[in-house]
């Protein structure tokens, strides 16, 4: 039986990375690029992505090598799909535990190299640890300051005098 | 020297300044002024300052495509209670966050397409979301609580001057009826989601009703100007739309995918010829609770094209204040439904008692229990005589599992479900001490019978490939081995007026799963060797026993078999 066929990634950092084509093709980047370029021993150059970040993302692409490939035209603003829209599998949900650099730096390569699955699920990720939290927490949560002036902060005072979410 | 007392010298100065006080005071404002803008510009100042230390965190190097997604995602309807979100008020709270992200969700107009008017609103909360959602499509849900301290009213006045831009409308609303005269006067050409629940709320305590409005304006179809594409209707129990109505939406929206009516008091219409319609979008038709009289006359008049995969009919009579209004009636439009050509899917839930799936023009799914029994099993017994015509004209009644009726009941209609040529799979589940209906239904399974379903003569045996076996008692292990040699033409006797000429298939595919559970209050154990008995001739046609869903021929020689607490808890293979 011949083996399956294989690409090399270069990461930002130059480190290399030897994987199955059907791995690396769950990038939509990737992808195109073979079918442009034609397959060669050249490594396939990333420079937004770093190695360690690179390892992780192959990590997930070899996990859903035979998942089907999402629909390009799923109504985002469909009811199931909203509702869908913070389930996370449990294998993803493990996955995604990662420090907020590591997390989002996964975000960005996803969005770079075209994964969309990748994508959705880091962006549920970070959206579950939004929900339902008031702005306060979510600051403490990102270590993000207060950047409003007090003039901007009696606007919004005002404006959120009647938001009385559940 | 001396010097001069403190308030001499003050009074000396105050002399000498006096005639430059309006000056003085002219440039004390100033300097005010001038204090005023360095402190704003000092807390501009600041402000950019943290703006300069947030860019630096991870979260901030997202762009802003990808935060709008999350923001998305964080945000409402959840799926607990999609229809009451509150929807503005979240995405206010996260634009307090920073001065980033409040200038991302500002300037983002498909953040604001939900505009939802849920219990505590305020009219300027819904103004803005109108402005900043710009010209997109609207998602509408007006849903306002009862304690509610605002009038609505130019709430709602608000969101028909956008009615152009409506794509879903959802009205959950227990208030006055005559708002929705308004829909009269709009137009709503986008129109493609229309949800309308009027709740209890319009009943007073006495069960009486209540309406202190003229009318519901139901001509939707013109006013979705021919988009809709799903309509639900949900607890209409007065001024509710006719048979007629609905169908003249349904014949207005070529588009419409999905028609639910839940509880809505439809009023049977008294047209001679109300037309019949082949919705040719139609996926999904979902009627629940609604007068038998009106189903009587609204099923036969939607006839499912192949694209219909769902058509479900629905008696859950919960509402005893009106046992009329929900009377049950559904099993006589059971044949109608049936004989839908090409209906892909119909489920028919009696009372608890019975559902009927129907896939790909044909049965596949029947669940009896006691209560429907009780009513007698005619009806079922019809449906199931009846074969349903595909287009191609050919016969196709895929009836797959049977399960939870009662044996010694209805012999004759069994006999008929048995002989459905695609009926594989039978579950048992008749758990009393009385074993003798078992028996009675094993040895139906052992003899061909008369397929009185077909027109020429045919006899066979039930072609059954699983058989789930609930209280199993000790006694009647034997039988069925007698049942399964039978079916393996072992042990063949002809006890009925079938000849050998007209037995097209003596012999069915053996068995190949036979699950068995034992009786919850069994008394004589059940002995090893009987199973192993079981499990040899099973085993011989390929197929093999389960007990306590584990494998038979894998059970541990040294655990017992008939004690519950020692049971493995290894799921079955058969699902």
């Amino acid at each position: 039986m011949s083996a399956a066929p294989q690409v090399t990634l270069e990461s930002s950092d130059g480190e290399k990375f030897k994987v199955d084509k059907e791995v690396a093709e769950r990038s939509v980047l990737i992808k195109n690029m073979i079918e442009d370029v034609g397959e060669s021993d050249n490594p396939i150059p990333l420079p937004n992505v770093n190695a360690s970040v690179l390892k992780k993302v192959l990590e997930y692409c070899e996990h859903h090598r035979g998942d089907p490939l999402p629909a390009a035209d799923a109504d985002p603003s469909n009811d199931d799909n909203r509702k869908r829209a913070t389930e996370i599998s449990d294998w993803d949900q493990k996955f995604i535990q990662v420090d907020q650099e590591m997390l989002f730096e996964i975000i960005l390569a996803a969005n770079y190299m075209d994964i969309k699955p990748l994508l959705d699920v880091g962006c549920k990720t970070v959206a579950n640890m939004i929900k339902g939290k008031t702005p306060e927490e979510i600051r403490k949560l990102f270590n993000i300051v207060n950047d409003f002036t007090p003039e901007e902060e009696a606007q919004i005072k005002k404006e959120n005098e009647w938001a009385e979410d559940r | 020297m001396e010097s001069l007392p403190k308030s001499r010298i003050e009074r000396s100065n105050l002399a000498t300044l006096e005639p430059h006080e309006g000056g003085l005071m002219a440039e004390v404002q100033t300097l005010e002024a001038v204090k005023v803008v360095v402190a704003n510009e000092f807390d501009k100042i600041i402000a950019l300052l943290k703006r300069k230390q947030n860019a630096n965190l991870p979260i901030f190097r997202l762009p802003i495509e990808l935060l709008t997604t999350i923001f998305q995602k964080a945000l409402p309807p959840y799926e607990e209670d999609p229809r009451m979100m509150q929807y503005t008020p979240s995405l206010m709270r996260l634009a307090s966050v920073c001065h980033w992200w409040r200038r991302i969700i500002l300037d983002a107009p498909a953040l604001w397409t939900i505009v939802s008017v849920a219990n505590r609103f305020h009219p300027f909360q819904v103004g803005e979301a109108l402005n900043l959602s710009r010209q997109m499509p609207l998602d509408v849900v007006y849903a306002p609580r009862e304690n509610y301290q605002l009038k609505p009213d130019n709430v709602l006045l608000m969101l028909y001057r956008e009615s152009f831009r409506w794509r879903r409308l959802g009205i959950n609303y227990d208030g006055l009826l005559h708002h929705l005269e308004f829909l009269e006067t709009v137009s709503a050409p986008g129109l493609e989601d229309f949800y309308l629940c009027l709740n209890t709320a319009i009943e007073d305590g006495n069960a009486t009703f209540r309406v202190a409005g003229a009318a519901i304006y139901w001509e939707l179809g013109q006013l979705a100007g021919g988009r809709l594409r799903h309509l639900e209707l949900h607890v209409i129990r007065t001024h509710a739309p006719s048979v007629a109505q609905i169908l003249d939406i349904v014949h207005l929206s070529p588009l419409l995918e999905a028609l639910s009516l839940n509880q809505v008091a439809l009023v049977t219409s008294n047209h001679p010829d109300l037309p019949t319609l082949r919705p040719p979008s139609l996926r999904t038709v979902c009627l629940t609770d609604l007068p038998s009289t009106a189903i009587r006359q609204l099923v036969p008049c939607i006839e499912p094209t192949s694209r219909c995969i769902n058509f479900t009919v629905e008696n859950t009579p919960t509402m005893q204040e009106a046992p009329d209004f929900f009377a049950p009636g559904y099993e006589s439009v059971l044949a109608s439904i049936l004989r839908s050509r090409n209906g892909n899917r119909i489920y028919l839930y009696y009372e608890e008692g019975a559902c009927i799936e129907v896939s790909n023009g044909g049965l596949s799914y029947l669940r009896v229990n006691g209560d429907a029994a009780d009513r007698g099993l005619e009806w079922v017994h019809d449906c199931l005589a009846s074969p349903t015509e595909t287009t191609s004209g050919e016969v196709h009644l895929e009836t797959s599992h049977l399960m939870n009726f009662l044996p010694d009941a209805v012999p004759q209609h069994l006999v008929t479900m048995f002989l459905l040529p695609k009926v594989v799979e039978l579950t048992l589940n008749h758990e009393d001490d009385d074993w003798e209906s078992k028996d009675t239904l094993l040895k139906l399974l052992s003899w061909p019978l008369r397929n009185f379903t077909s027109g020429e003569e045919y006899w066979g045996l039930p072609q059954l490939q699983f058989v789930t076996l609930e209280g199993t008692t000790p006694s009647i292990i034997p039988i069925f081995i007698q049942m399964v040699r039978a079916r393996l033409g072992l042990e063949f006797q002809f006890e009925n007026a079938c000849s050998s000429q007209n037995l097209h298939r003596p012999y069915p595919l053996p068995l190949k799963e036979v699950h068995m559970h034992p009786a919850a209050d069994i008394l004589e154990s059940l002995s090893r060797s009987e199973l192993d008995k079981l499990q040899d001739i099973i085993e011989e046609g390929g197929g093999n026993v389960y007990w306590r869903s584990k494998l038979w021929k894998d059970w541990p020689k040294d655990l017992p078999h008939d004690q519950a607490d020692l049971v493995p808890d290894s799921p079955s293979s058969h699902g």
